[in-house]
């Protein structure tokens, strides 16, 4: 229950410094714009490390009738708003979605780790001042839609209660649209999108307009992406971290890219390359969704598979300080140094911390080299989404 | 509409090897995968569970490699050693395979031990003494495989399975 105390106070307190009767159940930390919501990386309803929440209103499409979810993970790897059908009450009833033939949308989602099933609705989803209307996001675990079918359970383990998943809901704010995309809108693909009758689901495809989107691509205003904005940690981590989300890029005088360099990724896989130990990585990522640095070296010890800390984490004997090139695909480079510290040692030292700036873990990915949440502290990123035109022209790029 | 997704057209893939491309050649069009862990005798089972095509891109004296592509554009490889037993798998592309018809009897050890090993959606590993799974990446663009490390053929190495 400490979470939700805090989150509580952190909101009475916000009421109190600005007054603010928005009704969009943001809240502010650095800033009192509407374009910028409080974040956080805290253990969480899960009891996990490095993971960055925030908060995220949803309403019956024009109407009154919301409900606000905390421990929303916060997460520029993937696209679309999911949420735990368990965090709501069965009495808040959104709209069902349909697929071209009249039947009940309902979606898998594949993630590296399991997959997540239930059905896709209709919601007006507000964050901080801003408001997108009628977004089709998933309700995860719907008991409505309890029966999974076989070619979604068949690509991993259920991840459809807030234990399993880890947050209750994940907000998609990455460089898509979509989460699938075209080729879900041609093509009738085994885990994916389903249509489920009575009689039973089967796989359907899905119009871009009716798969589960970015909300803030749909947002009215501050639409063409997102600042992840982390302040740095100490080396021996924190137990809570916050900081803000901000809206928008170069659409309000708190957005703006500044000094910040654009590295433009590929729009098929918004990817981009990192160059490490001479080594090419043409499959790299900034991912605020995974919790440590993930990269191949054969020269960094490895915790014990069995480890109860961290286990197959780096654990380097002395922490190591490296450095790599992030390289755009419009020839953009940048050389980030970054430390990897003994996970065992990090964990077992600092008992309550779960915010870790220097945690890493070897990629299996041949050409993967993921900077995940502990590049984010003590750095503004920047996430611009696909098509969305911006100050440094169109999406989908990364900046920080 | 509700449409099942159709074979695709047999797609010519890059080849590492030029004995591959004359197999294809003299090969009959059968399938020629089958489950980890499973015999070649079960030929076909993924590919038509997966509507994959298929087709074989290394062959050597430890092993041959068995490439499907199922239609929404994933690649799968599977590793058939010369006694012609499948000891490892891999896979990339926009969506996840059915690893339940890949992994085969060890599917259900593999879905337990994951949702006891969670650490990000981007990641997976799994070490089992008899199976180890590596999976990573988000959708439009994944990667994993698995392998039966008691079942190695003695010249391969991990950096091949992938």
């Amino acid at each position: 229950m400490r979470h939700k105390f805090s989150t509580c106070a952190f909101a009475a307190i916000a009421l109190l410094l600005v007054g603010c009767g928005d009704g969009g159940g943001g809240v502010s930390s650095s800033s009192t714009a509407s374009n910028v919501q409080a974040i956080t990386v805290e253990a969480g309803p899960a009891n996990t490390t490095n993971t960055l929440f925030t908060s995220v209103t949803v309403c019956v499409p024009g109407g009154s009738d919301c409900r606000t979810i905390d421990h929303v993970l916060v997460d520029t790897g993937s696209s679309g708003l999911r949420i735990m059908a368990s965090e709501l009450p069965a009495s808040f009833v959104l709209p069902q979605l349909t697929d071209s033939g009249g039947d009940p949308l309902v979606e898998c989602t594949q993630f590296a780790d399991g997959y997540t099933w239930g059905p896709v609705k209709s919601a007006d989803v507000k964050i901080a001042g801003e408001q997108a209307a009628a977004v089709p996001i998933q309700m995860i675990g719907d008991p409505g839609f309890a029966a999974v079918p076989a070619s979604c359970s068949s690509t991993g383990p259920a991840e459809n209660t807030v234990a399993a998943f880890g947050a209750n809901g994940v907000l998609g704010v990455g460089v898509f649209m979509q989460d699938c995309g075209s080729i879900c809108a041609v093509s009738a693909i085994p885990g994916f999108y389903y249509a489920c009758p009575v009689s039973g689901c089967q796989e359907t495809t899905a119009s871009l307009e009716r798969q589960a989107t970015n909300p803030v691509g749909l947002f009215a205003n501050d639409n063409n992406g997102v600042i992840v904005e982390l302040p740095a940690v100490p080396d021996a981590g924190a137990a809570t971290v916050t900081g803000a989300l901000v809206f928008g890029i170069g659409t309000q005088t708190n957005n703006g890219l500044g000094a910040a360099q654009v590295f433009k990724v590929r729009p098929d896989t918004g990817r981009f390359v990192t160059a490490y130990n001479n080594q090419t990585y043409t499959d790299s990522l900034l991912d605020s969704g995974s919790s440590a640095y993930f990269f191949a070296d054969n020269n960094i010890a490895v915790c014990d598979p069995s480890d109860p800390y961290a286990p197959g984490f780096y654990c380097p004997p002395s922490t190591q300080d490296l450095s790599a090139a992030i390289n755009g695909t419009n020839g953009a480079s940048a050389t980030l140094g970054f430390s990897v510290a003994n996970a065992h040692a990090l964990v077992n030292d600092n008992p309550g911390n779960v915010a870790f700036n220097n945690l890493a873990a070897p990629e299996v990915l041949p050409g993967g080299f993921i900077w995940g949440l502990p590049a984010f502290f003590g750095r503004n990123v920047y996430t611009a989404i696909e098509q969305q035109n911006t100050s440094a022209g169109l999406g989908p790029y990364v900046a920080f | 509409m509700k449409t099942r997704s159709h074979v695709m057209p047999l797609i010519l893939l890059m080849t590492r090897c030029l004995p591959a491309m004359l197999l294809i050649a003299t090969m009959a069009p059968r399938g020629a995968s089958a489950t980890l862990g499973g015999a070649m005798a079960s030929v076909e089972a993924d590919q038509q569970v997966m509507n994959a095509s298929q087709q074989i891109t290394a062959n050597n004296a430890a092993y041959t490699v068995y490439e499907l592509q199922t239609a929404a554009g994933t690649k799968i490889r599977e590793y058939v050693s010369s006694a012609g037993t499948v000891f490892a798998v891999a896979w990339d592309g926009p969506s996840l395979p059915d690893l339940r018809q890949l992994f085969g009897s060890y599917f259900a050890q593999y879905t337990e031990a994951a949702a006891a090993a969670r650490r990000g959606h981007g990641h997976l590993v799994i070490r089992l003494p008899e199976l180890i799974v590596e999976s990573s990446g988000h959708m439009r663009a994944f990667f994993g495989r698995a392998y039966l490390p008691k079942t190695l053929p003695q010249d391969v190495t991990l950096s091949d399975i992938r």
